[in-house]
């Protein structure tokens, strides 16, 4: 329809409104004609109807069943009646007459077919009242095909009437479409002439004022107007096309590369110059993966953070991934997206990223170098700090807040590290400060501090501070150092140096001391020598028991305090020895309990030299006759710091009348008094054996 | 309004019923040929008054239909008690009958059931009736000649009726063109 002429156009438009107009009035005439047609014979019907069923009151009356098939006949005086019945009050059928041999099946006197027409018949039934009363029903079947005889006419006259508007309006369609078309027709050809040859001067002319006119009219104002149009988008069309060449340029020569990237990931766009920092060509990335592209270290973070900018519009979100060159390479890029999914001209998230590997190897190095400076100061103890006084800002490092035991990112202030400095040593930093204020440049101090864990630390402080041009003190920086162990080392220096001292004074001393002893030890043994065999006894008694003595000092120099004897090594040395020396050939089993006891040389020599004394008198003498004996040695303490020595023997025991203070024997008046000496009771039982107990206590004061 | 309802459905009831009863009379006549004749005769007794108007100042004041029976046959001795068993209503008036013995006894009622005994009592009871608006039925040959206003006979087996237009005119009744139109034959001298 669209590709038809005008000219046409016209033409069927006239000839479908004539057809459509003539048609519609034919099928109104007919239409009312046909309802005239029933109208009229419905009430003709209608009326001989009504005649008939009044005069058969009678014949219903009086059951006269002849009497009113004579009346019925009476409605054939009406071509198109075709039947009729008669029927009774009770709704029974009376009588009926028909035209033709057969009739319908039998109809029932219902009222509301009354007046209707049923395919070619028209229905008529009517109730039969006389005086009010209803005697019964008269119904009606007529025919309507004469009547559509009658119209059969009329339509082929109306075919005729409307054949003949249809030429005529044809003809006449054609005749004055003209008027309207050609102006149009000659439009066209002039649009046609423009749109070829692009020349926006051409005008139409046509003489009247109808709304052709006002068509022309408007159709050269719009020319003018599209020629004053045509060169002004020219004018931008350059001034465009320079932009793009700047723009161009300048893509091409940032560092950034331009991309745009779906929301399920996909490569929508991307910069040309892309091709100079990472070696792809745009074709060659549009509609692949963008996380085809990243290292897969990069790729969980990457997408995460892709995920999370996708969920709302406008949001900006920089990352730092590995991306893939061309070559294989992979190189650092920062990235800045923003979600533009919802902006029609850019339906994605428009990304800017640039290549940051330098920047990268230099933060390595530099977190290297970082790192390196933490261990160093971790390994020396030392932290560092900034104060700034101007802005009242204070930086530690990592390992200033270990070394004052304070938590890490804990806001530092001046006053705060009051609050860590020990009372007593709080002058010292007060007094630095002040110095540093009055123009000190440097200070080197020393303090203590209590740390909120409770633990007393040494900090050597260093720091430079920074004047301003009035001599006003703006910054400090310097260090803090742990020096907590070598304080403590150094005092532990001073204290060993001290106790050497000490032990060195107590060593001549007891070098003296024992000699003193021996002396003493030999001149008692001097005393009992009257023979040569004796003599050589004497000897032998007196090397054990400077042995004895002499193996407390062994053991008071293998040990870590010299000042302290190991009690249980040294008994069992002692005994063991002794046994060796006295009673080699001897089978005596030695049974020893001795508590991990520390005494000092001063009660060890006495304390030794009583064992000396019993364990030689058992060897000696406990198994004159027997090389089997058992000997029980038993060395306790309790918390009283009162000591109890137990040697025991089974050996033949010790004579009748024995007492120990009235003995006359050099070993027994020396345990007497050893044991006096150590301010101790000795006491002793002769029973299976012999066993001899030695209780003291020592002052620890 | 429910009283009023009730009363029009009980009497609807009632007129279907008598007209069924009618039917019932008109085909027991041709089921049953002459015997029950005068049952049909009774029914159309009724009938005829639905054509008939009579003068209003011989209605108006009676509160009852009189139907005055002289002479003897099956019809005279029957209607009574049939028009009584169904409750038979003409005009919206009760029936009352009146039986006379001769014409001596004659009274003026609405119909008169005339069975002459001889032509003589028939021309007495004539007398009586004459410029009367009482409608005379009988069931004799020559009675309708003889001035009765309606007489029944019997032709092809059904029962069918004359009617005298003259002298029904005289008597001042209005009959209808309908039942002069069902009348088998209709005297108009």
């Amino acid at each position: 329809m669209k590709n038809i002429s005008i000219k046409y156009k016209l033409i069927l438009i006239v000839f479908v409104t004539v057809l459509l107009v003539v048609t519609s009035g034919l099928i109104a005439i007919l239409t009312y004609e046909i309802n005239e047609e029933k109208t009229n014979l419905a009430n003709e019907v209608l009326t001989g109807t009504k005649l008939v069923g009044e005069i058969c009151v009678s014949p219903l009356s009086f059951y006269d069943q002849n009497g009113a098939h004579k009346l019925l006949t009476k409605i054939f005086t009406i071509e198109q009646v075709n039947e009729c019945w008669l029927y009774d009050s009770n709704d029974a059928i009376f009588a009926m007459v028909s035209r033709s041999s057969t009739q319908d099946s039998l109809p029932r006197p219902n009222l509301e077919i009354n007046g209707t027409y049923e395919g070619d018949y028209l229905y008529i039934i009517q109730p039969i009242n006389y005086n009010n009363k209803l005697y019964g029903y008269i119904f009606v079947k007529a025919s309507v095909l004469k009547m559509e005889d009658q119209l059969s006419d009329y339509k082929l006259t109306m075919v005729l009437v409307f054949l003949t508007m249809l030429i005529v309006s044809f003809f006449l369609a054609n005749r004055f479409q003209r008027t309207l078309s050609q102006p149009i027709l000659d439009l066209a050809q002039v649009i046609n002439n423009i749109s070829s040859t692009q020349d926006y001067s051409k005008r139409v002319e046509y003489n009247g004022a109808d709304e052709i006119a006002q068509l022309y009219h408007g159709f050269n104002n719009m020319m003018g107007q599209i020629q004053k149009k045509s060169r002004e988008r020219d004018l931008a069309q350059q001034e465009l096309e320079t932009n793009e060449a700047k723009q161009k340029a300048m893509l091409e020569n940032i560092s950034d590369v331009i991309a745009i990237i779906d929301k399920d990931g996909i490569i929508r766009y991307k910069s040309n110059n892309i091709e100079k920092w990472f070696g792809w060509k745009p074709k060659e990335l549009i509609g692949r993966s963008t996380w085809e592209l990243l290292h897969p270290d990069s790729l969980e973070y990457a997408n995460n953070i892709f995920n999370e900018l996708i969920k709302v519009e406008n949001v900006f979100k920089t990352m730092e991934v590995k991306y893939k060159c061309k070559n294989g390479e992979y190189k650092w890029v920062k990235s800045t997206a923003v979600n533009r999914i919802n902006d029609p001209n850019i339906k994605g998230v428009l990304m800017n990223y640039h290549d940051i590997s330098e920047r990268k190897k230099t933060e390595a190095i530099i977190l290297q170098k970082q790192n390196e400076l933490l261990e160093a100061q971790h390994m020396a103890k030392i932290g560092n700090f900034y104060e700034d006084l101007v802005a009242k800002t204070l930086y530690w490092s990592d390992e200033s807040y270990l070394i004052w035991g304070v938590e890490p990112g804990h806001t530092i202030t001046s006053d705060f590290i009051l609050t860590l400095i020990h009372p007593d040593d709080l002058h010292l930093l007060t007094k630095a400060r002040n110095d540093a204020q009055k123009g000190n440049p440097e200070t080197l101090l020393e303090f203590r501090i209590k740390r909120p864990d409770g633990k007393i630390c040494y900090i050597h402080d260093h720091w430079v501070s920074t004047y301003d041009e009035n001599g006003i003190e703006i910054e400090r920086s310097g260090t803090h150092q742990d020096i907590t162990e070598h304080k403590l080392a150094e005092e532990q220096i001073q204290q060993d140096l001290k106790v050497k001292e000490v032990l060195l004074k107590e060593v001549h001393h007891r070098v003296k001391n024992n000699l003193t002893v021996i002396t003493s030890l030999l001149s008692l043994q001097a005393r009992t020598i009257t023979d040569k065999e004796q003599a050589f006894e004497a000897f032998n008694e007196s090397r054990n028991r400077i042995i004895s003595m002499a193996l407390v000092h062994e053991h008071l120099y293998r040990s870590d305090d010299f000042s302290k004897v190991d009690m249980k090594k040294y008994i069992e040395t002692l005994a063991i020895d002794l046994k060796h020396t006295l009673a080699p050939e001897k089978n005596i089993e030695l049974n020893m309990d001795v508590k991990d006891v520390q005494l000092d040389v001063n009660n060890a020599i006495p304390c030794g030299l009583v064992l000396n004394e019993l364990l030689t008198n058992i060897y000696k003498h406990a198994f004159p006759n027997s090389n089997n004996g058992k000997v029980n040695i038993s060395f306790q303490s309790d918390s009283n710091s009162t000591y109890e020595l137990i040697v025991q023997d089974n050996g033949r025991g010790l004579p009748e009348n024995f007492n120990i203070e009235n003995s006359n024997t050099l070993g027994l008046q020396l345990m007497h008094m050893l044991s006096q000496q150590l301010d101790g009771k000795m006491t002793v039982k002769n029973q299976d054996g012999a066993t001899f107990k030695i209780r003291f206590k020592i002052d620890q004061n | 309004m429910f009283i009023i309802k009730l009363h029009y459905i009980f009497k609807k009831i009632k007129s279907i019923f008598l007209y069924l009863l009618v039917v019932c009379f008109m085909s027991s006549s041709i089921a049953f040929g002459q015997t029950q004749s005068y049952i049909v005769k009774a029914a159309f007794v009724e009938r005829f008054t639905h054509f008939i108007e009579w003068p209003q100042d011989s209605t108006k004041t009676n509160q009852e239909f009189t139907i005055g029976i002289i002479g003897k046959n099956q019809l005279n001795s029957n209607i009574e008690q049939l028009y009584t068993e169904q409750k038979v209503k003409i005009k919206d008036k009760k029936i009352s009958f009146k039986y006379f013995k001769s014409h001596t006894d004659l009274q003026t009622t609405h119909i008169l059931l005339v069975s002459p005994k001889t032509d003589q009592d028939l021309v007495n009871i004539l007398n009586f009736t004459k410029n009367k608006p009482i409608l005379t039925i009988s069931d004799c040959k020559t009675c309708i000649e003889k001035g009765v206003h309606i007489n029944f006979f019997i032709t092809n087996g059904s029962i069918r009726f004359s009617i005298n237009n003259s002298t029904v005119k005289q008597s001042n009744l209005s009959i209808s063109y309908l039942l002069l139109q069902a009348a088998g034959t209709v005297i108009n001298e």
